[in-house]
């Protein structure tokens, strides 16, 4: 007679550590910020002759956001945020050295994307949502970015705290363009069964 | 320009566990916070640029001195123009002293060390598995994003589109249509099949993994890095002393 072993039950393919989130979630995110990455190397070569603070964040605002909001709306969870910024804060430091003042700044704005989404008591799959928490991680990645370099010895007298303001403003209103450009492209990827 | 991806060379810095390398880069994140000299600062971005330079990446340490001088000559000239005295220009100097510090460091890593052994040694360093996942696929999708977007950018010229500096700044459609659709496309597509592909061998639901090739921390790795850190020691010791 055939005897088999005690059955184990259907455990769904998720890891260990971040059960929220399955395989396939990862490859996702990673997609994404492999995607973001090079949207704003290719943003940072365009504008990289022009050395004005702020031309290439107020930039990056803008582009970034237009594809990473689909990324959002594609995983849908809340948490991605905070996740993309960290692996793409890390990727940044290894292949585009900027560690010690992109780091912090990406991952304080990821996780108060998380946050806001989070307070709105929603996820991703909302486009208002994905605009608010894309334009409030902007304002943050542009404050904590430059107060960083400012207590890293940039001078003051042309990083001041208005000119830090005004960028970080101009990111919040930029990265809202952006968001809703992108969020309206992921709503025609969605209705073509894309993502 | 172009992204700091691997490049395949014989040196001692090749040789190098990635953790000394990753070691060296906090440990230079910290001393340029913790020193204020101007004179200080330079003679650690020199050690840097020198440790670059015995990794031979010679064309990427002329691209980012010639690139540090642009940028700090350009704030000089800022700061002159605002009004501020030559004192505040030599403070200036001392952010750019710092920052080329750690990107050299950063590029030392980047340029020296092949990804399975990068990530091996996270995996060493107890980073958990699903960050590592996350970044070895990056680490491999980048090239191959960064090919679907010239691609895109080679169809927009052939169409007549003028590509000239600050063309995506006049027309943001542009971008979005040219560049951005088709790399979401791409990005979507790829990760789809390869998710299939992992999902389809139960990646995540294995337990502990192996790998053929087992990064070791050997004695040139402790020399390296005693020596690193007593030069750091020095400097430190030297600014505290210029301090008082």
């Amino acid at each position: 007679m055939l005897r088999f072993g005690k059955l184990k039950p259907y455990k769904e393919n998720r890891m260990n550590i971040f059960r929220y989130f399955t395989t396939r979630d990862f490859v996702h995110i990673a997609a994404i910020v492999a995607a973001v990455y090079v949207i704003s190397f290719i943003t940072k070569m365009t504008v990289g002759a022009i050395p004005f603070p702020g031309i290439k964040t107020l930039l990056g605002a803008f582009f970034t956001p237009l594809v990473l909001s689909i990324g959002l709306m594609w995983v849908k969870k809340v948490g991605t945020f905070t996740i993309v910024m960290l692996i793409y804060g890390i990727i940044s430091g290894f292949i585009f050295p900027a560690v010690l003042f992109l780091f912090p700044s990406v991952v304080v704005g990821g996780i108060a994307g998380d946050i806001t989404v989070k307070l709105l008591k929603g996820n991703y799959e909302v486009r208002k949502n994905v605009i608010l928490a894309c334009s409030i991680c902007y304002f943050l990645v542009a404050i904590v970015l430059f107060y960083l370099m400012l207590l890293m010895g940039y001078p003051e007298a042309i990083l001041r705290h208005e000119v830090i303001f005004g960028i970080a403003v101009g990111c919040f209103f930029l990265a809202m363009l952006g968001a809703y450009v992108g969020t309206k492209i992921a709503g025609e990827l969605r209705k073509a069964g894309l993502i | 320009m172009r992204p700091a991806i691997y490049l395949e060379q014989k040196s001692i810095i090749h040789r190098l566990d990635p953790r000394t390398k990753i070691a060296l880069i906090a440990f230079t994140a910290i001393t340029s916070i913790l020193l204020d000299s101007p004179l200080l600062l330079g003679v650690l971005w020199l050690i840097t640029a020198l440790l670059l330079l015995l990794s031979k990446n010679i064309r990427t340490l002329i691209f980012l001195t010639v690139m540090l001088a642009y940028l700090w000559g350009f704030t000089a000239g800022l700061l002159f123009l605002i009004g501020a005295n030559g004192e505040a220009s030599l403070h200036s100097l001392k952010f750019f002293f710092k920052a080329g510090a750690i990107v050299n460091t950063g590029l030392l890593l980047a340029f020296t060390t092949p990804t399975n052994i990068l990530f091996n040694s996270l995996e060493k360093l107890k980073m958990p598995r699903p960050i590592i996942l996350m970044l070895i696929l990056t680490y491999r999708f980048i090239p191959i994003f960064m090919q679907a977007a010239m691609d895109a950018l080679d169809s927009l010229r052939m169409r007549g589109v003028s590509l000239k500096v600050g063309s995506f700044i006049r027309e943001p459609g542009l971008f979005s249509r040219g560049i951005a659709i088709p790399l979401t496309m791409s990005m979507v597509r790829s990760s789809r099949d390869l998710a299939a592909a992992l999902e389809a061998r139960a990646y995540g639901n294995l337990g502990k993994r192996t790998s053929f090739k087992e990064v070791k921390f050997c004695a040139a790795d402790w020399l390296f890095i005693s020596g690193f850190l007593a030069f750091l020691c020095a400097l430190l010791i030297l600014g505290w002393l210029s301090y008082l």
